[in-house]
This record gives structure tokens, sequence and C-alpha cells, in this order.
């Protein structure tokens, strides 16, 4: 039997310089160890379907001082999964159109867009009371864009109608307030910040104009869960 | 005797390897003649094109320092030249590569190299680099004459259109940024070098600049590309960089002659790249309208040599003129990239003499002859066209490229245009003279030799520009076109997550429609009309102002967009007696700029005027607007 030797001292020095260095993730993360003791041992799994509404702003001013804020259907799903922090995937969808001031030579101008988002985050819960729980954590989002853009030039006899689709990849967090109004299901209050890189790109002309739309959305969303009978006990902050 | 039979044989074998080697050491086929005369005789580069010289007709390309440029050619049955590169280096290391496309490669190498160049394995052609010609030998008034001044005030504020000019030389231009430029100019000088770190002056020609010049008097918020050039090798390298750049628009005011005249060829298929990008490329149509004979060949009687006409005549007489003075002819035909199994030459006659012909210059392998001449004082000079080899009929086109110059006889403006002004979807432009409003004679015309309806459209010339006193020819006229494209894209609203724009396809249906008919011109001048954008309608009649009083703070009258035209303001009482006038004594009226005035509330003579209503008349060359005050 050997003891394991001591690091070299110059071998220690880097040790610690990169606890040093890493000292606020190492940090967060013995507080969220010392959390999740607090709060026991992985709540019981259980599948919990959300409604719900969600406000979105987008974060890239062109495109929210275009379209101004959009009102989402909301749809998330938390998964039956026994970790500490809850994942869930969520899904909404919005869809806007805006006259645009044509030229004078032109009789409309108008261009609309559509919006669908998957969202997949963790969610870690610390409940207050029998009724009130607090959530946070980060998410990562899968935006689809489809916008179409349509001039009418009567003079001319023309008429452009365009369109382009992309798909956006965002990352962000969440914060969120849960009550259990008992036989009346579960009210959820978040609010949602993620952030991305869309590539504005040149639909009709030369393609290698594009330019970086840097940007992304927050929403608030309130949702709404129906109360679980029969033993099964929907939300993780239950367990 | 055996001895003496093997001894015979060994010389003989000695014999022929060293005709062999001979031969090899001077099989210089693939050498243009011109270049197997500067493998021959020595270094007798001419740093500067001399016309006069048959060795340098269009020779631009050729060096000093003992260098000279060309263009390799792999051939019809060769792989890309890029693949030869290392082999070629390998044989040859004083190969300077310059830059590759298909099966050609621009290159540079000594004259005393010229005879290994030859020798070289897979090599077709060694000839000149293809140049293009300026179009500016003949003369910015135009940005009103075409409605740009009043269609500026409508572009969108966002992300600036991009044009792009692709020229032989921008001397002076870096010195006008910020001025007669816009501060957001890029430049790529590619003249001399298809890497990029060529001469951006092209030898001192202010041509490019005087073009940018006019397209920023005409969209003054976009942003300018400035890339020179000289070859057509050096055209593409410039032409990616304008795609790389994101350019919207490309504007073009060279012609060249490497293809038939129908659309087609080895220029058109380097500029398809740039439509395909979604590019609209605006080009000069050509200025050898009056310079220009186009037909199928024709030999009723069977002697080889062309009939310019019904009658038989089989030359083209040249009227007496300056004695003594240079010229240029160029002949094409409808047969590329390669016509070895049909050629025709030029032949220039004396009294009746052949002085010159393309047959000693060319090797037969393109549908291109270039010949130069100083023709000699007090005799008789005729031009004529043989058929060298093959037997079948192309559609010749012959140019004379003096400039000013025109063929005396047998004139066919029809079909005149130059490359790539022929490719159906590049917008061809024509030149009008500004200030008559005539068509320009020497503006080429259509259709062309595949039956396209062109040039679209006739735009101004003979304008001012800090560079050029004036700026004439088709030259100055497409950069007019290329402008007014640029305003249309940039008046088109956007949209947040795509840059939506009028498509290439689209912004000509505009130019089109709002082109303004030109009847009574000779046939084939336009299909379009005379380039214009939209009017915008005057802001509306009847508004109520508050009268000023005399000495106190003015009344700012603000026009919603300027004028078309140079307007006068004026102010008259209910009664129609003009109160104040813009140029009246006492200034009581004063312009501050195109759109805005400022209006004291007093009359000429400096009184107050009594309370009431005034009109303000805005009187411009074509309409107009009374407003009315209410105080």
């Amino acid at each position: 039997m050997h003891a394991s030797p001591l690091p070299p001292p110059s071998r220690a020095a880097r040790v610690a310089t990169r606890l040093r260095r890493r000292g606020p993730m190492l940090r967060a993360a013995v507080v969220a160890l010392a959390l999740a003791a607090a709060a026991g041992p992985p709540p019981a799994a259980s599948a919990a379907i959300e409604l719900g509404a969600a406000r979105l702003e987008f974060a890239a001013p062109r495109i929210d001082g275009h379209y101004g804020p959009r009102y989402a259907p909301y749809l998330a799903c938390d998964l039956p999964l026994r970790w500490h922090i809850q994942p869930r995937i969520a899904l909404l969808y919005t869809r806007g159109r805006r006259d645009l001031q044509a030229p004078f030579y032109a009789a409309a101008a108008e261009s609309g867009f559509d919006f669908a988002a998957a969202t997949f985050g963790g969610s870690y819960r610390l409940r207050v009371s029998d009724r009130l729980s607090f959530g946070a954590g980060p998410h990562a989002a899968l935006a689809w864009v489809r916008e179409r853009w349509n001039l009418q030039a009567p003079d001319a006899d023309l008429e452009s109608d365009q369109h382009g689709t992309r798909v956006w990849v965002a990352a962000g967090a969440h914060l969120e307030a849960q009550v259990h109004a008992a036989d009346w299901g579960t009210f959820r209050l978040g609010y949602e910040r993620l952030w991305g890189t869309l590539e504005r790109e040149r639909i009709s002309g030369n393609a290698a104009g594009a330019a970086s739309l840097a940007g992304g959305w927050s929403l608030v969303r309130v949702a709404w869960s129906p109360s679980q009978t029969g033993g099964t006990r929907g939300g993780d902050d239950e367990g | 005797m055996k001895v003496e039979r093997l001894m015979a044989a060994v010389a003989g074998l000695l014999a022929a390897v060293a005709i062999l080697a001979a031969a090899a050491a001077s099989d210089l086929t693939t050498l243009e003649p011109w270049c197997r005369q500067l493998a021959r005789h020595g270094p007798a580069v001419r740093s500067q094109p001399d016309p006069t010289a048959p060795l340098c007709v269009l020779d631009a390309g050729l060096l000093a320092a003992g260098q000279v440029r060309l263009l390799l050619d792999t051939g019809p049955r060769g792989g890309p030249a890029a693949e030869m590169r290392s082999a070629w280096q390998s044989d040859l290391p004083e190969l300077i590569w310059e830059a590759a496309s298909g099966h050609h490669a621009q290159v540079r190498v000594p004259v005393a190299a010229l005879d290994e160049l030859a020798r070289l394995p897979g090599l077709f052609h060694a000839g000149r680099p293809r140049t293009g010609l300026l179009l500016d030998d003949v003369v910015s008034a135009g940005v009103t004459e075409i409605g740009a001044d009043a269609f500026v005030a409508h572009a969108t504020d966002g992300d600036p259109i991009r044009i792009g000019i692709i020229d032989q030389g921008f001397a002076g231009a870096e010195a006008l940024i910020g001025t007669e430029l816009p501060a957001e100019t890029r430049t790529a000088a590619f003249y001399g070098d298809a890497g990029g770190a060529g001469d951006l002056s092209g030898g001192g020609t202010d041509h490019g600049t005087a073009c940018a010049e006019i397209i920023h008097d005409v969209a003054p918020g976009a942003r300018l590309y400035l890339a020179s050039m000289q070859t057509s090798l050096e055209l593409q390298a410039a032409m990616r960089w304008m795609i790389d750049s994101g350019v919207d628009v490309i504007s073009h005011s060279v012609g060249w002659f490497e293809g038939g005249g129908d659309g087609g060829g080895p220029l058109n298929e380097i500029v398809a790249e740039a439509l395909d990008a979604g590019l609209l490329w605006v080009n000069a149509a050509g200025n050898q309208a009056q310079a220009h004979w186009g037909g199928p060949f024709r030999d009723t009687d069977g002697d080889g040599r062309h009939e310019f006409d019904a009658a038989g005549d089989e030359t083209i007489t040249f009227d007496a003129g300056a004695g003594g003075r240079s010229f240029t002819l160029v002949l094409t035909w409808d047969r590329w990239p390669y016509s070895t199994d049909l050629g025709y030459d030029i032949e220039i006659f004396e009294d009746g003499e052949r002085v010159a012909s393309t047959a000693d210059l060319y090797s037969g392998r393109y549908a291109y002859r270039a010949l130069a001449h100083a023709r000699t004082v007090g005799r008789q000079l005729d031009i004529g066209v043989r058929r060298t080899t093959g037997a079948e009929t192309a559609h010749l086109r012959l140019f004379r490229l003096d400039a000013g110059e025109t063929f005396s006889e047998h004139r066919t403006p029809a079909g005149s245009l130059l490359l790539p002004a022929d490719a159906p979807r590049v917008l061809a432009v024509g030149a009008y003279d500004v200030a008559s409003g005539e068509l320009e004679e020497f503006s080429a015309r259509g259709p062309t030799v595949a039956g396209d309806e062109k040039p679209e459209l006739i735009a101004p010339d003979r304008v001012a520009t800090a560079s050029r006193a004036s700026f004439s020819g088709t030259s100055a006229a497409a950069p007019h076109a290329a402008g007014a494209a640029a305003l249309l894209l940039a008046s088109t609203p956007e949209a947040p997550f795509f840059d939506f724009r009028w498509r290439a396809s689209e912004l000509r249906g505009l130019l089109a429609a709002y082109a303004a008919p030109a009847p009574g011109l000779d046939p084939g001048s336009t299909s379009w009309g005379r380039l214009r954008l939209p009017r915008a309608p005057l802001a509306p009649a009847g508004r109520r102002l508050p009268l000023p009083a005399c000495g106190q703070p003015p009344l700012t009258l603000r026009l919603r967009r300027p004028p078309p035209t140079p307007a006068a303001l004026e102010i008259y009482d209910l009664l129609g007696r003009r109160i104040a006038s813009e140029h009246g004594a006492g200034g009581a009226l004063v312009a501050l700029g195109a759109t805005e005035f400022l209006w004291k509330g007093c009359d000429s003579d400096g009184r107050p005027v009594a309370s009431g209503r005034y009109w303000v008349r805005l009187t411009t060359q074509a309409e107009a607007a009374p407003v009315l005050l209410l105080r």
C-alpha cells in the first residue's frame, strides 16, 4: 500500500489557479448541491401538460419595432424524469402582418411572418410553501421563422411576392413562479429570455449581401395545468 | 562493306534525330504569329500599344521589362488550365501564374522563354489576353433629366445599395472619395494582377472615375465598389470580388469582342456568373453604330472574298479622310469558343495592292481578328474580308475602332452591340445627348444576331463630372441606368427578418414601365425608350400656415421632396398681385437649398403684408403647385 504522493508544488499551484479561475462555477455548483440536499431526494416524476399564452418580444429592434409584441399560444410538457431539475419541452407559435410604407409608385406593400419555437429547458424548483414555489433554469431553443414580403406596382404590371425561411438557434434562461390552487389546477407565471444570432439573408439579389442580426426574444407566459386526481400529483415540488 | 553500311545507317539515324530535334526546337505553332516573331527576333517588346505596328494590335497585354503577358489555352480537348499549373511551372520555372478559368490561364513569361513555352505539354494556344474597349470616345446633367433628383428622397434608410463599377482605370478616384464619391467607397485593383494587387488607375485613365461620379450623382446613398481590370480573366476576378462583397448592381462601360453578337461566347459566360448570383448587370451598348458592318458571309462569285452588298462589292472603301492616321479593325463571327475549322481574315488594300492581312498575325484558333494599320497619304484604301479556312458561312461582324470615325459605305448600325450588351439578361444602354435629346449616331443598335431587341434603354451622355468636363458615349449613359436601378432598389420597403428587394428581372420590368417613349428614333435604337424614374406627385395643395409678422422669426416653407426641376417660389395675394419672390428685392423670400424657403412676412419692399390669404406658388419647368396660407 502506498499513499498517493502529493502533487509537486508547481502542479499544486496550477490546480489552485484553475480552481480560482473556475471559482464562480464551483461556487454555483456548491450552492446547487446545497439546494438539492435541502430539497431532499428527487421528487416522484410525473408528466404534466401546460397550456398558456405568451407575450413575445423580439430583442432585435429591427424586428420588434416592425411587428411589435406578439401573443403566442404556449404548450409545455414536463418530462417524467426523476431529476432535481425538471426537464420541460415547450412549443409556441405566433404570426404577424404589417402594411409597409409603399413607395409612391407602388399600390401596396406588406410583410408578414410565422414564428414557431421549440424550447428545451430544465427548471430547478424551490418550494416556499405547499401552494407556492419558484423555479429557474437554462433554456435552449430552436425557432423556425418564415417571412413573406409583397410589393405591388400595378403601373408596371408587377407584383413581387417573396418569402424566406430560416431556423434560428438560441439559448437563455427562465424564471417562474408556480401556484397550486387545489382543484383549480396549477398556475405558472414565467419569464424567459433567449439570445441567438440570425443571419439576415438577402432573398432577392446577391445573397452575399447578408447581414447578421443579433437578437433573440423574451417572453412572459402564463400557463395553467389541470389538477391531477387519483393520487398522481403534477409538479415536482409536490414530491 | 557491312561496316560502311552500319556507319551509314548510324549517320542517317543521327541525322534524323538532329532534324527532329531541330524541328522540335523551332516548333512554335502554339504561339500566335506575333508571339513567334517575338521569340525569334528577341525582346522587341513595346511597353505601350502602338497601333501602327502589326505586332501590337490591341496589345495592352504586352509588358515592359522583357516580359510578355499571355493567355494560354488548353484547347477543346484539354482539361482545366488550373490543373496544368504545376506541370507547366515545373517545365518553365520563369512562368508567372496570374489567373485561370476553364481552359484559360493568364500568365507572364520572359520573352526569352517563349521558345520553351511553345513546347509546354497540353498547350493548345498562346496569344494575347482578351481586352475590352472603353466606350467614351465621343462626352451630370443627366441626374435631373432622368428624374433621379426628385426620386432620391424616396430611398429608404435601410442597408445601403451596393453598386460595383468594373472599368479599366480609376485614376484620381481616391482623391475624390468623401466629396465626388461616397465616403464608403471600396476599391480593388485587378488591372495587371488578377490576384487584386494591380494598378487601380489602370495605367492612368480616369474613365472609371467619371462613371463612378455619375452613379454617385444619381444615387448618392449607394455604396460604391470600384475594381480596375484589363483582360477577361481580370474581369472575372473583379466580378467575383463584387459578388463576394454583396454588390447588387454592376455598371460596366466597356465593350468586348469575344463572342459572335448573339449573346453567347466566353465573355458572356463570365458575366452569366454574376447574373446567376442575382445581380443586375448594366452595360454600355457600344459606340460603333456607324463603324460596323454585320451580316452573313456572302460569296456569290466563289472567289473566297466577302461581298458587302447584293451588288457584289467586295470592299469597304475609306473616304479620303486624313492620310497617315492609323485605325484598327476587328472582325468576329458567331463560332465560339473555337473556330479552327472556319476562318476569315481582314485584308487591307491600298490602290488595289494588299498591304496588310490578319492571316499574317493569327493562328486561326478563334473567331476573332484584329488589325491595325496606318494609311498612306494619297492612296485609295479598301477593306476586305476573305474566307481562308472551311466552307461554311458564318455571321460576320466587322468594326472600326478609332475614335469618332465611321465606315463611309456599307454601314449597318443594326446589330452593332458590343459584348456583353448582346446578352439577354444584361441591361444594355445606348446614349442620347442630354442637351438636345437627340440619339447619338454612334450609339449601338439592335437587334442582336440572335434577334433580341436591344439596347433596352437610352440614357443621357455629354455630361460633366469633376474628372471630365464633358463625358460622352454610351460609357456615360450606362452609369445613369445603374444609378437609377439602385434608387429603385433603395425605395423598396424593408422587412425585418429578411432583406427583400426587387429582383433583377423586376427591376428590368420597372425600368421598362417607366421609360419615356422615344418615337421617331432609328429602328433598333431602344426597345424601351429613354431612361426615366417614376415621378412622385407634388405635395397636396391647400395647407394652412400661420402668416409671419414682418421682422419677426420667418415662416419656413418646406417642400415634401425636392422639385423635379429647378423651382422658383413666389407669393401672391388674392388679387393675383405678386407680393414677394425668391429673387425679388429685399430678400423677403429666401431659398435654403432645394426644399426649404424662408418668408419674413414682408413684401418685396420690406413692408408688412396685411392679414389675409396668400398663395404660395412653386413653379418648376413642368408644373406649378399652389399652397394656401391663412392667418
